[in-house]
Order: structure tokens, then C-alpha cells, then sequence
């Protein structure tokens, strides 16, 4: 079964090449970086490194960048898609738990949670995240641990099926709500998130939940 | 008639010529036009004849008729609002579909080096 990690990237010149070069060390080959209009050297660094780039001419923020990717790694034939953050945020060592119910045909869409192996994840972000999945729970009537994780497993009939219509940051909800109305089989599995000032000022400030939440609130009356 | 119903209406003639301009050039369709006028016909109507509107703001407890044109008005700014934000929404979709496409057009199985 061909696995792809998909990225999204903007300006991530600073660790997208030890990300890369700690995903090429564990055997991952199939690798593609969606370059979401990065203005750093991001897309220089990428060419240096042997794996496929998707270039947004414009920036559309993560859900844009998602949805490339998904349709990206599925036109090169990916069996099996996860998502992993360009910001160092993630462990490569979580990666073969997230195939494995896929894999073993238990589950359509595993999601990491941070949450189920809280150590090191600072209060302030566990206090969001409950609040976000909270929200999750009352928009889209589905309980799950850690609604904001970026490290997400698909199959390639879930990916297929999976409709990503916002852009930002609200993606992440988003994924959670489509998983419940394609009904898809979900399994969650405990991640070890890795938090460095750099991934720390990468995530979720108080002022984009903010608008996330407005975003999801009128994601929910059109949809 | 009173000064300010003179303004309001000099605006509202100079607004209505707009809609005739735009749809002159194409920019507005019929159904658009058909919108506006009703609008700004009413406004007019509304000027001249604001006892007629008198039924509607006894029907729903409304004192004043004046009051009843702002709440109105609150109203349709809002409902404005809503309409272009939506528009705005899909545009961004189209956008990010356009990037989008234009990204994967490129994407081989070939990687790069």
C-alpha cells in the first residue's frame, strides 16, 4: 500500500528541511509538500529535496493547502494519506500507529490526539484545544479528543470522499465534520507533540480561535 | 413639502440614475434593476405618501411610522451585509479552486530535484 505524507507549507524555511530529512531517515518516500505561497525560501529549499512539490501561486491558508494535498497524493496514487505539520510539531515515530488501523482495515480517518498523551502540551493549549473541541461537539455532534490535531490518516476511498471547502484555520473542524457525515469509521490514536518556540508561535493565538469559531459558526448555516 | 424631503429626494433620483447607467453598460442585469428600483421607487413612495405605510407599523406595534422606516432600514443594511459576505466567501472559493488547479496541472509523477 503506497503511503504519502502531505504537508503544508508556508514559509517554513527555517525546519522544513529537518522535517524532510527526518521523514527521508524513517523511509518515507512519498512525500508531497504543498508550498501554500510561501515569500521566504521555502520553495528554493524544497528543490533541493526529492520530493513532490505542489506551488500555490497565492497563499490560501491550511485548509486550501490540505485540500491540494489530498487531491495531490491522490492523483499520484496514494493508498494511504497523512498530513503532518511542516513546523516540527510532529514525531515520525507516530506515524506507522496511524496506519496501522488503517491498514488493518479498522478504521476510514485516524486522528493523532495530543490529548491522550498530554506531557509537555502547555495548559493554555490544552485549555484551548478543550474549547475547540467543545465547539466541534456542539456544531457538528461529534466528540473527539483533540479536534485541532494536525496529524491526520486517511484511506484512499476517506480522502476521496472528504469535501474540504474552507481555507484557514478551521480546516481542522472541519475534517472532524466530514468524517462524521460521510460516515467514515474514526479511530484516535496518542501522539507525542513536539513544542519549540518555533511550533509554539506557529499554532493557534487566542485571536485566530476567535475567528475560527465565527468562521465555523457560519460554515454551519450555509452548509 | 419640507427641505429634507427635497434632499431625499434629489438622492434618490440621482440614485435610480445610477441603476440606469449601470444597466446602459451591462453591469447590472434585469433582476438587479427590477431590485433597485423597487428599493428606491419605494423610498419615494414612502416620502410622499408615508400614511399609507401605517397599516404595516400598526400590524406590528410599531408607533411611528419614521421608526418603522429605520427599523426597515437596520434590517435590509443587514441583509446587505450577509449578501456580500457570502459573495466574498465564494469568491475566495473560486480562488483557492483556481490555485488549486493550477498547482495540481503541474504536479507529475516525477519528482523534484
Amino acid at each position: 500500500m503506497k503511503t504519502f505524507i502531505v504537508i503544508p507549507a508556508f514559509n517554513e524555511a527555517t525546519v522544513i528541511s529537518k522535517v524532510l530529512n527526518q521523514l527521508k531517515e524513517a523511509g518515507y518516500k512519498n512525500v508531497l509538500v504543498v508550498n501554500d505561497g510561501s515569500s521566504d525560501k521555502t520553495g528554493e529549499i524544497l528543490q533541493r529535496h526529492g520530493v513532490h512539490v505542489a506551488e500555490h501561486l497565492l497563499n490560501r491558508g491550511l485548509g486550501g493547502a490540505l485540500g491540494t494535498g489530498l487531491a495531490g497524493a491522490l492523483k499520484l496514487g496514494a493508498d494511504i494519506i497523512i498530513t503532518f505539520d511542516a513546523d516540527g510539531q510532529h514525531s515520525v515515530h507516530d506515524i506507522p500507529k496511524m496506519i496501522e488501523p488503517i491498514k488493518n482495515k479498522e478504521a476510514d480517518a485516524v486522528i493523532g490526539s495530543r490529548t491522550m498523551n498530554p506531557d509537555g502540551m502547555p495548559m493554555i493549549r490544552r485549555a484551548f484545544n478543550f474549547v475547540a473541541n467543545i465547539i466541534t461537539l456542539i456544531l457538528f455532534r461529534i466528540w473527539v479528543t483533540d479536534s485541532q490535531s494536525g496529524l491526520r490518516a486517511f484511506s484512499r476511498k476517506a480522502a476521496q470522499a472528504i469535501e474540504i471547502r474552507t481555507n484557514r484555520m478551521e480546516v481542522s473542524s472541519e475534517f472532524i465534520r466530514e468524517i462524521k457525515h460521510k460516515k467514515l469509521r474514526l479511530k484516535e490514536v496518542p501522539i507525542k507533540a513536539i513544542y519549540t518556540d518555533y511550533s509554539l508561535s506557529k499554532g493557534q493565538s487566542f485571536w485566530v480561535g476567535v475567528k475560527t469559531f465565527y468562521k465555523l459558526v457560519i460554515y454551519k448555516l450555509m452548509n | 413639502m419640507i427641505l429634507a424631503q427635497i434632499i431625499a429626494i434629489i438622492f434618490i433620483l440621482f440614485a435610480l440614475s445610477r441603476v440606469g447607467l449601470r444597466f446602459k453598460e451591462g453591469r447590472l442585469g434585469i433582476r438587479a434593476i427590477t431590485f433597485w428600483s423597487l428599493i428606491w421607487g419605494g423610498a419615494i413612495i414612502f416620502l410622499f405618501r408615508p400614511e399609507w405605510f401605517s397599516v404595516i407599523s400598526d400590524t406590528l406595534g410599531i408607533g411611528r411610522i419614521v421608526d418603522l422606516a429605520i427599523y426597515a432600514s437596520i434590517i435590509f443594511l443587514f441583509y446587505l451585509i450577509f449578501r456580500s459576505y457570502t459573495q466574498i466567501e465564494e469568491l475566495k472559493s473560486e480562488i483557492t479552486g483556481l490555485t488549486r488547479a493550477l498547482a495540481l496541472k503541474d504536479l507529475k509523477k516525477e519528482k523534484k530535484e
